[in-house]
């Protein structure tokens, strides 16, 4: 779990030096304190919906980035132990590309230092399956003095993901899924 | 080799939805049997397609998909047109300049790659603007010599899109809005502060007059003029639905890329409904990512997948709209901005506009669906004249009032084919002939023969036309039809009239006929168009079109040119009814036909495109070589192949090639094939030209040329030439003069040889030796008479040895020591112990030859010229050594020195250079005079 935790903040760093203000020591990072991403497959003859609450992750309120990043093994749910096997090796192949990750930053100006309550867009590059999308993601973010929580929902289309579904389970699996986040950030004590 | 798949559309009806879309064609791109997934598109100023995707860059020719590039994993994740070729920025951070046969690096960012180029354009001074996702825009010259400069004050580094306006400057959108910029510099800035939907810009586009369309995020899509206050113009966000990737403006036209659907179309003038292709035409279709107008006037887009799709906006199909059904239209006409159409359901008109706000109206006519509207017109006053098949004529007029004609009203013949109106008038063709209808009044006109008329056309000089069935193309004379011409096929379907007034007729076996005073004159009747049905004949842009089940072609009269448009105008596999075509005012085409309603709305070059031909590589041996004006080959590598093209997306199997070899000969060869080979050309000069055309008549195409050198071997220049010629004379010279030089000298030795016989005779004959000769002769007989005896015997026997050998080259040295011992014996019954002779010579050496008569001349000569007593005798010894038979006699010359010819060592030495490269040797000390003479071994 350290290790992980030092990869994704590895990942933000790279993010920060390649885009914008590199502020000084100063930077007031938030950490991932709690998640729960959950996924919503809706077919004709079937519904799929699992949930992730191992997720790691970064904010800087001052620059607007983030990093987050969801291990696929972490989902649970499904409708039968069977199916998470096949949506790990067979569909999202965990084991080649073991994390989805979104990182970039927020589109508006706005403060996020200050507490209240922000609609923004968050744009960034969501890697699932080893293939990486450009998204804008609407979220709704409130800055409270504890912490920082973000809500959003998005769609996913497998296809854009190079994520192929049998022709004989099409009827089981939709072609977009439905993504639902909640994550809740504070301020990194261990730092 | 990899090929563009062309597919037909699947037309997919879309229940109670109004599609108005235009004619698209995807082609699914295959490299070998991979997949590439495009996400950029642009054209170069050759005409070609290059396509940045995962699988490297693309370019397409219309036929073929050639790898221009391939770099391993990394992908392309920008492309921009450039003078011939493409710019290319790579996700590794190189940007690279690409033509038809090489790449070359522009630029190389390694400080920072995960900064992707996004966007990029050229401007006319040869500056290239990259826009970076993260780091701003940079800016380099397109020699890549000098550093990139960064553009300062930019609102955001995030750059998401640029555009070049036309005064040079450059718009960025970025995360932050816009901004323009001109000299490294940002000159304004325009975000939602100053008004704009939304900040995220996600796509720009300039427009002709130096303003910017701008696709955003959320917002729509906005017009900018940069110094304007505010937006100029704006289409909601709910038009779209969704990010605008991407945006065009063209003829009017605002095209957006990045609808859920696929592509949206928007005419700005009159708001017409979106296109979603997705919903519509295709099916599989991803949202939109990358738009491109090619210079054919069409949009292209890629939507991410193996897929480009080509949409031709001068051809619109409307296949449906509010639920009726547009595929089974049996008769259409415009009047006043409203088109009519008649299905087997009723009678409609709708606005020419197929617009989200307007509607179809169903006018209340009754009509048996049995007796389907064939034929539709409007006349002067705004009335509708319906011609039925079997219920006559209904006249629909502007306040609601209906009118009907048929047998029973007004003696109006029941089926009715056709209906015109001019000026007051209302012609109609049947099965009964012609009638027409004037304030409500109908007269018939007499007609030969059976009298079917199929058309009936009033021209403006008052004359009326008719289509029959049996009498050919009828005039109206008097109160009857007479034929034009007694001539030719007796059937005519259709007839039209063009700008400039003259008539036209069509029929199933005529070809297309223009109609003459008294007679037609036919033309393309060997078309295959005229091997099945033929429907509708239409004249607009000043070109004649028919329509048939072969599709659609155009007849230009001026110049007698066939252009097969069917494929451009998506029209294969046609079926529509006799004469469901119009014209509307605007000079667009309306046909009704199984696909829909069809407007085909063009330019001239539209109809008949220009093609311009491109040799796209050059093949020598099997080496690729750059292609330019003029090359230059080696004698040996010989073998040329040119491949050549003409892009032509709309249409590409319609292209034709003509190709020459001037200089080879100048034959016009005639191909479908992109590529000629010439496998062993002679040294020469030779001029490749090609040009492209479709159709038949290649007249007017220019060509593309290049010239090819094959250089002669070197043994067949000038100078190779010239030097061979000198050096033969040379050579012959030479041998002129050696030879020369040979034959005097053997001249020379045969003289030689004779003096020497000579002299040696004459030595031997020599008074002095004769007369001691005798004296001892003479001692003897007294002394001693039986040597005597002896002593002319030996005599007898040297002369006859000296006979025997004279004429020889060489003898054997036996034989020559036997000659010296007679000799030597003749001299010593004179001297006596006065001179001494030792001969030691081995037995091998005595097998050695020397050249007859050298002992004995050197033994005479010792004794000749020294002074011999009893006491001091000359001591003559002859012996062999290395080789060389040495001679030697010790030395006390006479004082007066004997007489002498000077001849004999000399006469040796020089017979002795001739015959050996061994000189003769001659060494004389105080006491002895020593001869050496080369041995010659037998057989030399």
């Amino acid at each position: 779990m350290r290790f992980a935790f030092e990869k994704c903040t590895m990942a933000l760093l790279v993010l920060f030096t390649s885009g914008t203000v590199l502020k000084a020591q100063d930077r007031n990072l938030l950490k991932l304190e709690r998640s729960e991403v959950t996924f919503l497959s809706e077919a004709p003859l079937e519904t799929i919906t699992a949930t992730n609450i191992q997720c790691n992750g970064l904010v800087d309120p001052a620059a607007r980035t983030f990093a987050v990043q969801v291990p696929i093994t972490g989902f649970e749910g499904f409708n039968s132990p069977m199916q998470r096997e096949h949506f790990n090796e067979n569909y999202l192949e965990s084991r080649e590309w073991p994390k989805a990750t979104f990182a970039g930053r927020v589109i508006e100006g706005v403060d996020l230092t200050q507490p209240g309550s922000y609609q923004v867009r968050a744009k960034g590059t969501l890697k699932i399956h080893g293939v990486e999308q450009e998204r804008v993601v609407p979220c709704t973010v409130v800055v409270a003095p504890e912490g920082v929580r973000i809500t959003s929902s998005f769609d996913v289309t497998l296809a854009d993901h190079d994520i192929r579904i049998p022709r004989i389970v099409q009827q089981k699996i939709a072609a977009v899924i439905k993504v639902k986040v909640d994550l809740l950030f504070k301020i990194d004590q261990g730092k | 080799m990899s090929r563009i798949l062309f597919g037909m559309l699947a037309l997919v009806l879309v229940n109670g939805a109004s599609a108005q879309f235009p004619f698209t064609r995807p082609m699914d791109v295959r490299v070998g049997q991979q997949r590439p997934a495009i996400t950029s598109i642009v054209q170069d100023s050759d005409g070609m397609i290059w396509a940045g995707s995962d699988r490297g860059l693309l370019r397409l020719d219309g036929d073929r998909v050639d790898v221009a590039l391939n770099m391993g994993t990394s992908r392309v994740t920008a492309l921009a047109a450039a003078d011939t070729g493409v710019i290319v920025a790579l996700s590794t951070g190189v940007v690279l300049r690409c033509a038809a046969e090489r790449c070359d690096t522009v630029h190389q960012d390694t400080v920072l790659p995960r900064s992707v180029v996004r966007a990029m354009v050229m401007d006319g001074q040869g500056r290239i603007y990259l826009g970076t996702y993260g780091a701003g825009v940079l800016v380099l010259s397109v020699s890549g010599v000098s550093k990139p400069t960064a553009i300062e004050g930019l609102p955001d580094d995030h750059v998401n899109d640029l555009c070049l306006l036309s005064n040079g400057h450059v718009v960025v959108a970025t995360d932050q809005g816009l901004a323009e910029c001109a000299e490294g510099k940002v000159q304004r800035v325009f975000s939602e502060e100053q008004g704009a939907p939304d900040n995220l810009v996600l796509s720009v586009s300039a427009t002709p007059d130096g303003a910017v369309w701008a696709g955003t995020d959320r917002g729509g899509a906005f017009l900018w003029r940069p110094g304007q206050e505010g937006v100029s113009d704006d289409i909601g966000a709910g038009a779209c639905q969704g990010a605008v990737k991407g945006i065009l403006q063209l003829d009017g036209m605002i095209w957006m890329a990045g609808t859920p659907g696929g592509c949206l179309l928007f005419d700005q003038g009159e708001r017409t409904s979106p296109y979603h292709p997705s919903a519509t035409t295709i099916p599989d279709a991803r949202p939109a990512i990358d738009l491109m107008a090619d210079r054919d006037g069409a949009i292209w887009w890629c939507d991410g997948s193996d897929r480009l799709y080509r949409s031709d906006p001068a051809v619109l199909i409307i296949p449906d709209h509010e639920g009726v059904d547009l595929k089974r239209i049996t008769a259409l006409c415009i009047d006043r901005g409203k088109i009519w159409f008649a299905t087997a359901n009723g009678l409609f008109s709708h606005p020419t506009a197929f617009r989200g706000d307007a509607h179809l109206m169903k006018v209340p006519l009754l009509v048996d669906p049995r007796t389907p509207i064939v034929s539709l017109d409007a006349s002067a006053d705004g009335t509708i004249w319906a011609a039925t098949f079997g219920s006559g004529l209904f006249a629909v007029h502007p306040d609601g009032r209906i009118d009907h004609f048929d047998a029973t009203h007004g003696a109006m013949a029941p089926n009715v084919l056709s209906v015109r109106a001019s000026g007051g008038m209302v012609w109609t063709a049947t099965l009964s002939g012609m009638f027409s209808v004037s304030n409500g009044r109908v007269e018939r006109y007499a007609a030969p023969g059976t009298g079917f008329m199929f058309m009936v056309l009033p021209l403006p000089d008052g004359s009326v036309l008719g289509a029959t069935d049996g009498d050919g193309v009828v005039r109206l004379d008097g109160q009857r039809t007479v034929a034009v011409s007694t001539s030719g096929p007796r059937t005519y379907y259709s007839l039209a009239r063009d700008s400039a007034g003259a008539a036209w007729a069509i029929g199933p076996t005529s070809g297309l006929c223009r109609v003459g005073d008294s007679t037609l004159t036919c033309t393309g009747s060997d078309l295959p168009m005229f091997n099945g049905d033929v429907f509708a004949l239409a004249t607009v842009a000043r070109r004649v079109l028919v329509f048939s089940s072969a599709g659609c072609d155009a007849y230009d009269p001026s110049s007698g040119r066939w252009t097969d448009l069917t494929a451009r105008a998506g029209l294969e596999d046609l079926q529509a009814e006799l004469n469901a075509v119009c014209q509307g005012p605007d000079g667009a085409l309306w046909l009704a036909c199984n696909k829909g309603l069809v407007r085909i709305h063009a330019s001239d070059h539209w109809y008949a495109p220009k093609l311009s031909t491109v040799i796209t590589d050059v093949l020598v041996g099997a080496t690729h070589v750059p292609v330019r004006a003029e090359w230059s080959t080696k004698h040996d590598r010989n073998g040329i192949s040119f491949r050549f093209t003409a892009p032509y997306y709309a249409d590409p199997g319609a292209v034709r090639f003509e190709f020459r070899l001037s200089g080879l000969n100048d034959r016009i060869v005639r191909t479908r094939e992109r590529e000629v080979s010439y496998p062993a050309l002679a040294p020469g000069t030779y001029t490749f030209q090609v040009r492209a055309f479709l159709g038949e008549d290649a007249t007017g195409a220019e060509w593309t040329s290049m010239r090819v050198q094959v250089d002669p071997p070197w043994w067949r220049t000038w100078w190779a030439i010239t030097l061979a010629v000198i050096l033969f004379v040379l050579l012959t010279i030479w041998a002129v003069r050696s030879r020369d030089r040979r034959l005097r000298y053997r001249q020379q030795m045969e003289q030689e040889q004779v003096r020497f016989q000579l002299e040696a005779l004459r030595s031997q004959v020599d008074p002095h030796f004769l007369f001691n000769s005798f004296n001892t002769l003479v001692e003897l007989i007294e002394s001693e008479p039986d040597m005597a005896v002896q002593h002319v015997e030996d005599l007898s026997t040297f002369f006859r040895n000296i006979l025997q050998v004279r004429d020889k080259t060489f003898i054997p040295l036996a034989d020559e020591l036997r000659l010296v011992r007679t000799y030597f014996g003749l001299e010593q019954r004179r001297f006596g112990e006065a001179i001494t002779l030792e001969v030691s010579i081995p037995e091998v050496d005595q097998r050695m030859n020397v050249v007859p008569l050298t002992l004995q001349l050197l033994v005479e000569n010792a004794i000749k010229h020294n002074v011999a007593t009893h006491g001091a005798p000359v001591r003559i010894s002859i012996t062999s050594a290395a080789g060389f038979l040495v001679v030697a006699n010790s030395l006390r010359p006479r004082r007066s020195p004997a007489r002498s010819t000077g001849f004999g060592l000399d006469s040796i030495r020089k017979r002795y250079a001739a015959l050996t490269p061994r000189p003769v040797e001659v060494e004389r000390t105080e006491t002895e005079f020593v001869v050496r003479i080369p041995l010659v071994p037998t057989g030399t």
